[in-house]
This record gives structure tokens, sequence and C-alpha cells, in this order.
């Protein structure tokens, strides 16, 4: 039987999420604004 | 592996830059940068990705005026709390833009200028035909391409 991907959203604070499935986990708005605020909009990929 | 904007070239050793409008792909997953309006910021934007079959959409911080139709969205970060981004009726407004699948709000009560009423949002979307799922902070939820 197929079983379809599942994707689990975690919602981490703010405006960060981890996205994770079984072969991405992926940051998105990772709080990059502590190391050059107010340049906010990154997304960290494992 | 960081994917960033041009402003933050040269911040990370692993890192790939992605410009508005531009889409990249990194370790098979295809991401795009989209456009935003945000006075704070010098260069505001949101991606979009694929993930398990469901494409992603994150508007970043962003005024209504930022917000432009998405094709094809399941899963939308939608900002709420109102200063430099949409309140609570301006967020029903993109939502009427871009017409996702589920919206999930985000940017709200984390600090003094941002304080709305998550619950709130979600009546409204949804008496407008949009469905929201409000998760609180550090909590999950899991999502497939059956919409289950």
């Amino acid at each position: 039987m197929h079983e379809e991907p599942t994707v689990t959203v975690t919602y981490l604070s703010h405006s960060c999420f981890e996205v994770k499935d079984d072969n991405h986990t992926l940051l998105v708005d990772p709080f990059l604004q502590k190391i050059d605020w107010p340049l906010r909009m990154a997304a960290s990929l494992t | 592996m960081v994917v960033a904007p041009p402003p933050l070239k040269g911040k990370f050793s692993e890192m790939t830059i992605l410009e508005v409008g531009k889409s990249t792909l990194v370790k098979g997953m295809n991401i795009e940068m989209i456009s935003a309006s945000h006075p704070m910021s010098r260069y505001p934007g949101g991606y979009i990705f694929t993930m398990g079959g469901l494409r992603f959409a994150h508007l970043g911080d962003t005024y209504l005026r930022g917000v432009h139709p998405l094709a094809n969205i399941d899963v939308l970060f939608i900002p709420i709390g109102g200063l430099f981004t949409m309140n609570i009726n301006k967020a029903v407004k993109a939502l009427d833009r871009i017409k996702p699948r589920v919206a999930i709000p985000m940017h709200f009560n984390t600090f003094r200028g941002i304080r709305t009423d998550p619950q709130q949002f979600k009546r409204k979307a949804e008496a407008a035909g949009h469905l929201v799922t409000v998760i609180p902070i550090g909590g999950s939820i899991t999502v497939n391409a059956r919409g289950e």
C-alpha cells in the first residue's frame, strides 16, 4: 500500500517554523536578525 | 546550508544567495524567494518551497501591498501582528488573494506591539471561507498531500 509522505510543522517562535519530512529539515526565518538585524528572511536547510 | 538574500552574503560558510523572483535547488529541494513589503527591512521577502508533495509559502514580514496571488499553495505562514505587518483584517484579505489550502498565523504576541488574538483571525478567516490552523509556540501539526 502506498503511504503519503507526512510533513511535520513546528512553530518555534515569532515567524520561525521547522518544517520536516523524512529527507529534510528546514528552518524558515531562523532568527538571523541577531546577526544582521533587520535582515530577517533566510532558510536553513539540513 | 543557509539560503539567504544578497545582503547576507558572506555571513555563513555554507550558504546560497537567493534574490527575490529567483529560485534555487538545495539538497533536492526547490526554494523560491518572493517579494514582501516591510519598511524596516533592507531586503524584504518570503519563500516558497515544496516538501512531501506540499507547496509551502512563508510570507515573511509584509504589509498587504506586498502580498500577491500565489498559485497552488497548500500551507501558508502569514503574519497577523499588525506592527510593520498585516493585522488580522488585512491578513484575511491576503488569504483572499492567495487562497491557500490552510493558513498558519505567525508574528503575533511575541512582543507588546504585536499583541493580537489568533483565534479571532481564525474566526474571521473561516467566515470568509479559509481554513486556519493556530499552532501554539512549541506545538506541531502533521500534514500530507491528501490534506490530512
